[in-house]
């Protein structure tokens, strides 16, 4: 546009009969009429590229100055210097090499403020470049930075799946630009999972890391209509269950207690309800779901297998709105919305109520009183809660907790209460200490705890009681450095109290009393690391990066060196790899395959030395288009000091805990291809992995190397969604697995002496047996109407659509009906879950 | 022990409980199957210091199915024994049962099993380990009483047996009272079997009785083992004790080796000794 321009040149005595000094005033002058006045004025000319000089305008009035002067002046607020020639009398112009700027800012969706996590920000020179110049990766909190960018016009594209794409010229100038920008939500919405690092365009940040849509999650079949963001995560190769009823998640050979699960950076140490039926996480209340599988940056740790980290929502900043969910098993309700301008909230809560189902058998005669109060009680509730507040648009306060509680109890002969589950809370801080510094601190607060009193009749004899509690306070600061071109340098640290308590006592006592007795074992963990995300080449991106711990328990001091790179053969093909140590100081010591709530976690001790990983992960990729994604990757990963109980471990009130211990040894290898279709009216993945998982305890199996009980050697997920119309959408999934290893006998055989005898087993191998293999097809029909006037998803589930009788549980049993004497012994399979079809009702207003 | 009820209690409710929703939606099926066999020898010996050596022959049958001894039986098999140098064929009587005749275990020496049936094999050693003894004097019988009222009494019996052993010694310990139908005994744990001279506590575990008794002598014997049988005891008997009541989940540590399970283990019996009891 062209701007109304006022130049007035007033010429002295002087300034007419020399070239030396002149007077000169310019108004909003195009810097490229502000030169060619100053030729007029001190007959020099100006060499220099139109490009250069086309996007700068000047405002200045000089007196008596010289061209030197009058340059300086003139150029000070562009990266253009210059070289005089006074022989020839002409001045080149040229870009200042040393001037760089930086562009910043914080991504949002526009109709709800929430933050986009891990969006790409990407700078073209110009909008026909194919290859962008620049980019950045949105954080937790939104936040990008470009910077070292030489000033100049530049096409900025900022896109995300689900959102519009934003596409704006800029012109950088010498100033550091902030550039927030909220994007809006497109009315056809796309489903995909997302493997970081395989967009267009976009760099290797982590291997195999996968981020999940919340959304994706509603979409999904599920078992009761209840959507469960764990059985998503068990679509994925490399992610398996111990069983149909297990949400629990055992990723490429590690146990359910590798993995660490944080929600809103706190970790959750039980994240099931029911023994692991469900996940501890309301889908509602999630903006974020991302699994690294292995090989995780140095900013995680902890845990030796995997990271599943969890982002609750922030609330709306547009208007409290709410939505909700009604099945079989439970019901959920989320609100959230503006409190004041800079304030919003959300606060989300689900409750299951099977014992407010056996409640109703009664009242209604299924059930007779007998019946009602022999049948324990069972029931669980969590509430998910968030506020955030900005106090400026450099700094914003988070407070976000959680809180989930199981409840089991009885009222028969055998009186059981067993009450456990998770409260945290999360103060977090972020602050933009500049364009290329984003920092934030947190204080954290975590309680796990599970209570238990039994009371088998009424002398003091059959009395028990147990408490099992964790308590941390954590504080966390961590700071995002955009150093230069190429380099995302993270540097963080980490110190936590923590506080274990046991007890157990043959008296039932208040879990007060039994609190004051419990053995205390507080310990400080403190954790302290450095990454660089640096793309060393356009071609080649590396993460280098390092952990260091202290674990006060045991003095253990350990390090852990994080390394993964990608390198682009060609535009659609890359390959990666990555090596990794991890250590552990927490470890869940379990019973058998199926966590209780009796299992125990345990700090390391003098005894008990930490657990430790190494993996090694290779991997191919290939995007084919935008639409489709193929991924091979394959690890391997040892394990050193893992611990189960012992065979003949004894749990005698007074005999050390840590003597019931068994240790040992893991590896575990595979493959696992991905492939992908992200966008359009038919989306989804078919996942493959072929899989070992051993372990070697040389108290265990006579010492011999064993597989787990959840090695299985293939491993097929087949995910699909289809949008037919405007209201009707088709979620399916098939899932194959290799039957899993159990322990079974080869034999039978006769042992005592002269006075009696029994039958036992013999027993060769553990684990030495597999079970029939597991398949099943899951449907679910939805569809997307208005209902009691509020925006509603109706859904009916098939489980188990062709009715496949997959095993549950396999095991040896005499059979007492049988009139041969001895009775004989048979293999029994248990079936649990026929076809099942459930209707759910989700809801938003 | 009660914290092994108690786990099977949680876990018997855990498992109800997950069985209610199956339960709920109506389903539960059982369905037979196979399972894989591999046929193994079985043999069980005791080589007590003092006594004949003999030896029970017999083999594993499939794993499913009725068990029947006949059919386990093995009465064709091809076995002896050697001690310094010297063969002893074991000779077959009667069931599963088979004998040397003459050769008698001797504390100290050395004895080695070769059993051959249907072309599997079996092979094992042991030696018959020395005596262990108590020191009666240091050795004592605590009893105590509860009273819960209603005529309703027990006594309950800890006996603390001073046992005179050396590292590496793998023994029980035996309690019999003057009632030659009644004793008690403890096990064998890791707690002494790497120390010298220990004191050990054996609890005779509650009698009811509606009368105070006439006091009981008591008598302590000791039985030593060939140090090969503490794994086999360890694995056998955690094999048999889960919280699952299933007793196949743990391969045990035998000491015959080959296409066999088994125990050729040697012993030795102390003679009984008095030991007071304290009031």
């Amino acid at each position: 546009m062209k701007k109304n321009i006022f130049i007035l040149l007033l010429f002295s005595f002087s300034t007419l009969f020399s070239t030396e000094k002149f007077n000169l005033q310019l108004s909003k002058t195009p810097l490229r009429e502000a030169l060619q006045t100053i030729t007029k004025l001190s007959q020099y000319s100006f060499i220099y590229g139109d490009d250069l000089v086309k996007n700068f305008s000047v405002q200045c009035t000089l007196e008596n100055v010289s061209v030197e002067e009058a340059l300086q002046k003139v150029l000070q607020n562009t990266p253009i210097t210059y070289t005089i020639k006074n022989e020839t009398k002409e001045v080149v112009l040229y870009q200042d090499p040393n001037v760089k700027t930086i562009l910043s800012g914080i991504i949002t969706e526009k109709k709800s403020g929430e933050v986009l996590i891990g969006t790409p920000v990407t700078l073209y020179n110009d909008t026909t470049s194919q290859k962008p110049f620049r980019w950045a990766i949105t954080n937790k909190y939104g936040f990008y930075s470009i910077p070292d960018i030489p000033p100049g016009t530049y096409t900025l594209i900022v896109r995300s799946l689900g959102f519009i794409t934003f596409q704006q010229e800029i012109i950088l100038t010498t100033s550091e630009m902030r550039k927030d920008i909220a994007l809006n939500e497109n009315e056809v919405q796309m489903q995909e999972v997302v493997v970081e690092g395989m967009k267009e365009n976009q760099p290797i940040r982590t291997l195999s890391t996968i981020s999940v849509p919340t959304e994706l999650v509603q979409h999904m079949p599920s078992l009761g209509g209840e959507k469960d963001v764990f059985r998503v995560l068990q679509l994925l190769p490399g992610v398996k269950s111990a069983s149909e009823l297990s949400s629990g998640l055992y990723v490429r050979g590690g146990s359910p207690d590798q993995n660490l699960v944080l929600l809103d950076g706190v970790i959750v140490y039980n994240p099931s309800h029911l023994g692991g039926f469900l996940s501890t996480f309301n889908a509602d209340a999630l903006r974020d779901i991302r699994l690294i599988k292995g090989g995780f940056p140095a900013e995680y740790g902890g845990r030796l297998s995997s990271v599943l980290d969890m982002t609750m929502k922030e609330g709306s900043k547009e208007k409290i709105h709410g939505a909700g969910g009604i099945n079989l098993i439970n019901s959920r309700l989320t609100l959230e919305g503006p409190i004041t301008d800079n304030m919003s909230f959300m606060i989300s809560g689900r409750r299951m109520y099977l014992d407010a189902i056996f409640g109703l058998a009664y009242l209604t005669g299924i059930m007779n009183k007998k019946q009602y109060d022999e049948t324990p009680t069972y029931y669980f509730y969590d509430l998910n809660t968030k506020l955030n507040y900005t106090v400026s648009p450099s700094d914003r306060i988070y407070l976000s907790g959680y809180f989930g509680r199981d409840v089991l109890n009885t009222n028969g002969n055998t009186k059981f209460d067993l009450v456990w589950g998770n409260a945290t809370g999360n103060l977090r801080w972020t602050h933009i200490l500049s364009p290329t510094m984003f920092t934030n601190f947190s204080l954290i607060y975590t309680d796990y705890s599970f209570n238990s009193s039994l009371q088998r009749d009424t002398t003091k004899n059959n009395t028990f009681s147990s408490l099992s509690k964790i308590q941390d306070i954590m504080f966390r600061g961590e700071t995002q450095y955009s150093a230069f071109n190429n380099h995302l340098i993270k540097i963080g640290t980490e110190l936590t109290n923590h506080t274990f308590r046991a007890a157990t006592s043959l008296d039932i006592f208040t879990q007060k009393e039994l609190l004051n007795q419990s053995q205390k074992i507080q310990t400080l963990d403190g954790a302290l690391y450095a990454q660089d995300e640096w793309n060393i080449t356009e071609q080649l991106s590396t993460n280098i990066g390092g952990r260091m711990y202290y674990f006060q328990s045991g003095n253990y001091l350990a390090l852990e060196p994080r390394f993964s790179a990608s390198y682009a053969l060609a535009e659609d093909l890359k390959v990666k790899g990555s090596y990794s140590i991890a250590h552990q100081f927490l470890h869940l010591i379990i019973r058998n395959d199926i966590t209780l709530p009796t299992d125990l976690w345990f700090p390391s001790t003098k005894n008990i030395i930490p657990s430790k990983s190494q993996q090694w992960i290779v991997g191919i990729e290939r995007n084919f288009g935008e639409e489709y994604i193929a991924t091979v990757e394959g690890y391997y990963k040892t394990m050193e000091n893992l611990y189960e109980y012992k065979d003949d471990a004894i749990f005698t009130f007074g005999i050390p805990l840590e003597e019931q211990f068994a240790k040992g040894t893991g590896e575990a290898y595979g493959i696992e291809i991905f492939f992908n279709k992200r966008i359009g009216s038919f989306t989804g993945w078919l996942g493959y992995t072929l899989a070992w998982t051993k372990r070697t305890f040389p108290e265990l199996n006579l010492g011999r190397t064993f597989y787990a009980r959840y090695d299985r050697r293939h491993d097929v997920s087949l995910v699909m969604i289809y949008k037919f119309g405007e209201s009707w959408e088709l979620g399916a999934t098939w899932t194959y697995g290799t039957g899993q290893a159990y322990t079974m006998p080869s034999g039978q055989f006769q042992w005592g002496d002269v006075y009696s005898s029994y039958i036992f087993s013999d027993v060769i191998e553990r684990n030495g047996y597999r079970v029939p293999s597991f398949h099943k097809l899951d449907l679910n029909f939805m569809y997307n109407g208005t209902f009691f006037g509020m925006e509603s998803q109706l859904s009916i589930n098939i489980y188990n659509a062709y009715n496949r009788a997959n095993p549950f549980a396999v095991y040896v049993d005499t059979d007492y009906y049988s009139q041969a004497n001895p009775p004989p012994k048979v293999l029994r399979k248990l079936t649990i879950f026929p076809i099942i079809p459930t209707f759910g009702w989700n809801f938003k207003f | 022990m009660k914290t092994n009820f108690y786990h099977k209690k949680i876990y018997k409710v855990y498992i109800f409980i997950i069985t209610l929703i199956p339960l709920f939606f109506g389903c539960e099926n059982i369905i037979e199957g196979e399972l894989p066999y591999t046929e193994r020898l079985v043999i069980q010996s005791e080589l007590q210091a003092g006594d004949t050596v003999d030896v029970h022959i017999s083999r594993t049958l499939p794993p499913l199915g009725t068990y029947k001894e006949e059919d386990a039986r093995i009465t064709n098999a091809n076995a002896y024994i050697t001690c310094e140098g010297k063969n002893y064929p074991l000779r077959y009587v009667e069931k599963d049962f088979y004998t040397t005749d003459s050769l008698i275990a001797t504390i100290g020496k050395t004895y080695e099993l070769f059993v051959e049936w249907n072309g599997k094999k079996a092979t094992a050693k042991t030696t018959i380990p020395p005596i262990v003894t108590i020191d009666a004097e240091q050795s004592y019988i605590k009893k105590q009483v509860k009273d819960f009222g209603g005529g309703s009494i027990s006594y309950e019996y800890y006996g603390y047996i001073f046992v005179l052993s050396q590292p590496h010694n793998v023994f029980s310990i035996f309690i019999q009272r003057d009632n030659p139908n009644y004793y008690f005994s403890n096990y064998i744990n890791t707690t002494y079997y790497q120390k010298e001279n220990v004191l050990i506590e054996v609890q005779s575990g509650m009698i009811f009785v509606q009368s105070n008794p006439q006091e009981p002598q008591f008598y302590t014997f000791i039985k030593n083992y060939d140090e090969q049988y503490y794994p086999f005891y360890k694995t056998f008997r955690s094999s048999n004790g889960s919280i699952t009541g299933n007793s196949s989940d743990a391969p045990v540590q035998w000491n015959v080796t080959g296409d066999a399970i088994g125990m050729f283990i040697g012993s030795s019996v102390s003679p009984a000794q008095e030991v007071k009891l304290k009031q």
